[in-house]
């Protein structure tokens, strides 16, 4: 038998989780894009050692800049959620016992929260 | 945590072919990134605290040991972004043994160039190439 009669059994029935699985595999996608863009550009293109303050207030200032603050938030919405989601699923496949599973999940929630606003602190209100 | 680790343990002892290497492999460049992540956005955040305090957290990264580790970034990004598409690919289309054996090959075609493209750019200023 192969693999896609086997799949084909299943059905879509929604939920939290099957959500979380289908979110992965879009954000994947979506990352792919702009999250190796984003390293290609930084790192080989302008290159770690070309990066000042300037390079960062030009873009977010400039013509372009309505464009890359944009840019810059979606990257870190969806490198971020992408990201905790794995960490939470880490969790989950390595700490069993409930009360620190709870414990671990709720921080990575309590971060997770705190370095968005951070972020979208950062690239909404820089005004160079 | 000697039920953690004995988790952990069993997840990579066991013997499932380059599947299970990939899995290994991709968890770890996740965790790797995601860590690097919140980092970022504290140094990033540095910015709004004005130009001399940003140029003090960039000169942190200009550091070779840092730079060492940034090749391990780019590689960890590179490879997790390929390796997922695989993930998707086998996900959605569950194609034959074979065909996933020739995607596993695909993945270090373009993994491997990349990531060396990207380690010279990084590493040759430090020995005063390029």
């Amino acid at each position: 038998m192969s693999n896609r009669t086997e799949l084909s059994k299943f059905k879509f029935q929604g939920g939290f989780e099957t959500w979380a699985w289908f979110f992965m595999r879009i954000s994947g996608v979506v990352l792919l894009l702009i999250a190796v863009f984003h390293l290609l550009l930084m790192h080989v293109y302008i290159q770690v050692e070309n990066i000042t303050y300037d390079v960062v207030a030009n873009r977010w200032t400039g013509a372009w800049g309505p464009f890359w603050r944009t840019y810059d938030v979606a990257l870190l919405i969806f490198a971020l959620t992408h990201g905790f989601n794995g960490l939470r699923w880490v969790v989950d496949d390595y700490i069993h016992r409930a009360g620190w599973n709870v414990f671990f999940k709720a921080l990575l929630l309590v971060i997770y929260l705190t370095v968005i606003a951070m972020g979208a602190y950062t690239v909404f209100s820089f005004t160079g | 945590m000697g039920h953690v680790i004995s988790a952990f343990w069993k997840g990579i002892t066991y013997k499932g072919g380059p599947g299970h290497y990939a899995f290994i492999l991709h968890r770890l460049t996740g965790i790797g990134v995601a860590l690097f992540l919140i980092l970022h956005i504290l140094d990033n955040f540095i910015i709004m605290f004005g130009e001399e305090a940003f140029a003090e957290v960039l000169n942190l990264y200009a550091n070779p040991v840092m730079r060492l580790l940034e090749v391990f970034l780019i590689f960890s990004v590179i490879y997790h972004a390929f390796n997922g598409l695989r993930v998707i690919i086998v996900d959605f289309w569950a194609p034959s043994s074979h065909v996933q054996r020739t995607l596993w090959i695909l993945v270090w075609i373009v993994v491997i160039p990349l990531s060396l493209i990207a380690a010279w750019f990084t590493l040759a200023p430090i020995f005063g190439l390029r």
